[in-house]
């Protein structure tokens, strides 16, 4: 685990800034079932193990119901974590209340799935940004030259300026959404599915807009996505996760050469890839994510795995250091 | 080549909106060969689905297929009348769409819906229905048929609801089975599930499909031939080896190298521009805004969709001779 406010080397000995760290994370949901009475509770994170490094991204990956989303929210206290901690930069999230959550907030941004419900359809762009801008704290004489700035660091147009979303495509209301996160001049943007909703030629603009966007600004991601292809394109570090724990992390081009996980080998192995010839195996994981208010004892993921031994279902695997930066929660790579 | 299952000739569908008139589907021809797997494949927008509903005569008003004939065994299926076409639409053609939850009845169980299909079209006893049902479904890999017909939509996950209605179009045996998007938002792993069981139902029972879809990679692992559809119109169409190893549209090319890929290194570059506005199409050729190669021919000359080499169509000015 990396320590608060620590620094890290890497292996060129460049020295990297941990920018956030989340500890123990665990979100429960209640829900009440008042017809049949008692209540049930989905364990939506637990004991989630994270940090991000300034300037990295780092993706999130798993199924729908694997608690992605939940992590994201979390982080920001969208949803209020049953227990664990996060600090940003060094400082914890968790005391913070009112005010001074919500400067910190301004530092984290997020950006979601669907651009058109996420921005308010009667404003047009210019108030959008003027909004974003006066919440920023910028002055009033200023907000409309740095809306103008922002548009075009997203790649739209001053012409653009006093169009409603809907007079936008996906890809462009997309971009005002992102236009409007960097308001803030934020540190940390949550990515939560930004380009699921696009069309595929667009999917890649918005992509390399954000990588810009992240060397120009020096930005951390997280990226919540099920779209592997684009994980990988997009991301230095990956964590898989499963039924709301992390089952493995590790750098992307590892993770994607070499899955240790049997859940993140099938998760790779599944994904259509775009070449008639390519041999490729297709371990079909039978069945579905199972529920999260009862999760499966010992391992999680041990009612489907393809290869499970016996201990599987009585113990429950602990994420394992294999190397400088590979983590894995399997008993099958334990000797 | 032997007489194809159904061919879609010069098909338009245009939709009289109070904006003005958008052209979905704008002169649109391609073949279906018996027992092949058909991609078509396009961004949103392209027509794909309103072609894919209108081989069914399920477009709605305002739209309307202004031109051109899709025939099925060498018959007109648009000279049919409605009573006719019921008889055709899930015992001959069937199609799953997106989102199988919104397309179910919420308040019928799964097990009533497919019988109800079943029955319709054969006029058989409930019980038999059931006993086809049970069959079925214990075919299509459900662990407990009868406790999966107990639950209502809303009770399983997408994934199951998506297997109820290809239950629910197969439980004929149809010819044609036509999916929409079928896998469309579900997980990776559920994906490859459908996958495999659309591909298992067309080799048992020999049915002809077609996959409509924006996935490339879908297709790749899936379909025979390919039809690229873009702004209305079909740009190439090609067995599906030839077009994944050597496009010949420009936007077939471009949209190849725009996707981001889990097999390989490179990295993707993206196509300029947007898919244009179905109320105002470019002039020429649709996809000359977006074209590296464009010159004054694209922007005033539609291509027409000819044949370059055996099995092989494409719609552009540099590729005819």
């Amino acid at each position: 685990m990396v320590k608060q406010g620590a620094q890290a080397a890497d292996h060129n000995g460049l020295v990297k800034e941990v920018l956030l760290d989340v500890r123990d994370l665990t979100v429960h949901f209640v829900v009440r079932r008042r017809l049949t009475g008692g209540n049930v509770i989905v364990h939506a994170a637990d004991k989630v193990n994270l940090h991000l490094y300034r300037g990295e991204t780092l993706g999130l990956v798993g199924e729908s119901g694997s608690g992605k989303t939940t992590i994201g929210r979390g982080v920001l206290r969208l949803i209020e974590p049953t227990s664990g901690e996060v600090y940003l930069a060094g400082q914890s999230l968790n005391k913070l209340r009112g005010r001074a959550m919500r400067n910190l907030r301004r530092k984290m941004q997020m950006v979601f799935q669907d651009p058109s419900d996420a921005l308010n359809p009667r404003f047009t762009c210019r108030q959008t940004l003027v909004d974003a801008l006066r919440y920023a704290g910028c002055p009033a004489g200023e907000r409309l030259r740095k809306a103008v700035e922002l548009l075009e660091s997203v790649g739209l147009e001053v012409s653009d300026l006093d169009k409603y979303p809907h007079q936008f495509s996906g890809g462009q209301q997309q971009r005002i959404a992102i236009a409007r996160a960097m308001a803030f001049k934020p540190e940390l943007l949550i990515l939560d599915e930004p380009t699921a909703s696009l069309d595929v030629s667009v999917k890649t603009q918005v992509t390399q807009l954000l990588r810009e966007l992240q060397d120009r600004y020096n930005l951390s991601y997280i990226l919540i996505s099920h779209d592997l292809s684009n994980v990988k394109y997009m991301t230095d570090r990956v964590a898989v996760m499963y039924l709301g724990q992390i089952v493995e992390v590790g750098n992307t081009c590892d993770i994607f050469a070499n899955p240790m996980h049997p859940y993140t080998r099938v998760l790779i192995d599944s994904v259509p890839v775009p070449d008639p010839d390519a041999v490729r195996e297709h371990t079909i994981l039978i069945g579905e994510i199972p529920s999260a208010t009862a999760p499966p004892k010992g391992c999680r993921f041990h009612t489907r795995c393809p290869s499970r031994k016996e201990m599987c279902d009585r113990e429950e695997p602990h994420l394992v250091r294999i190397d400088e930066n590979r983590m894995v929660a399997c008993h099958i790579g334990e000797s | 080549m032997a007489d194809p299952l159904l061919s879609v000739e010069d098909l338009k569908i245009h939709f009289f909106t109070f904006r003005g008139v958008a052209k979905a589907v704008d002169g649109v021809s391609f073949d279906v060969q018996r027992g092949e797997a058909l991609g078509l494949v396009g961004e949103s927008g392209s027509g794909k689905s309103v072609s894919g509903m209108a081989v069914l005569k399920l477009v709605q008003p305002p739209g309307k297929v202004v031109n051109g004939d899709i025939r099925y065994n060498g018959k007109s299926l648009l000279a049919l009348s409605e009573k006719e076409m019921q008889e055709v639409r899930g015992s001959k053609i069937s199609m799953i769409f997106q989102n199988p939850r919104t397309c179910l009845n919420p308040v019928m169980s799964l097990g009533d819906q497919i019988d109800r299909v079943y029955q319709r079209h054969t006029g058989c006893r409930a019980s038999e229905a059931q006993k086809r049902r049970l069959e079925i479904l214990s075919r299509v890999g459900i662990g407990d048929p009868v406790r999966f017909s107990n639950n209502y939509p809303h009770q399983v996950s997408g994934g199951m609801c998506q297997r109820a209605m290809i239950v629910m179009a197969m439980v004929c045996e149809p010819e044609l089975m036509i999916a929409d998007e079928p896998t469309t938002g579900l997980d990776v792993t559920i994906q490859r599930q459908i996958m495999e069981l659309m591909a298992e139902m067309r080799k048992k029972m020999n049915q002809t499909q077609i996959l409509i879809t924006h996935d490339l990679g879908v297709v790749a692992e899936t379909c025979h031939r390919i039809v690229v559809m873009y702004a209305s119109r079909v740009m190439e169409i090609a067995p599906t080896r030839d077009l994944f190893k050597n496009p010949l549209h420009p936007y077939t090319s471009g949209l190849l190298n725009s996707i981001p890929r889990v097999d390989i290194a490179e990295q993707p570059v993206p196509l300029p521009g947007y898919v244009p506005n179905a109320f105002k199409r470019p002039t020429g050729c649709p996809f000359h805004p977006r074209c590296s190669k464009a010159d004054d021919r694209c922007l005033a000359e539609q291509p027409e969709l000819k044949t370059v080499s055996a099995g092989r169509m494409v719609a552009c000015h540099f590729l005819e001779t």
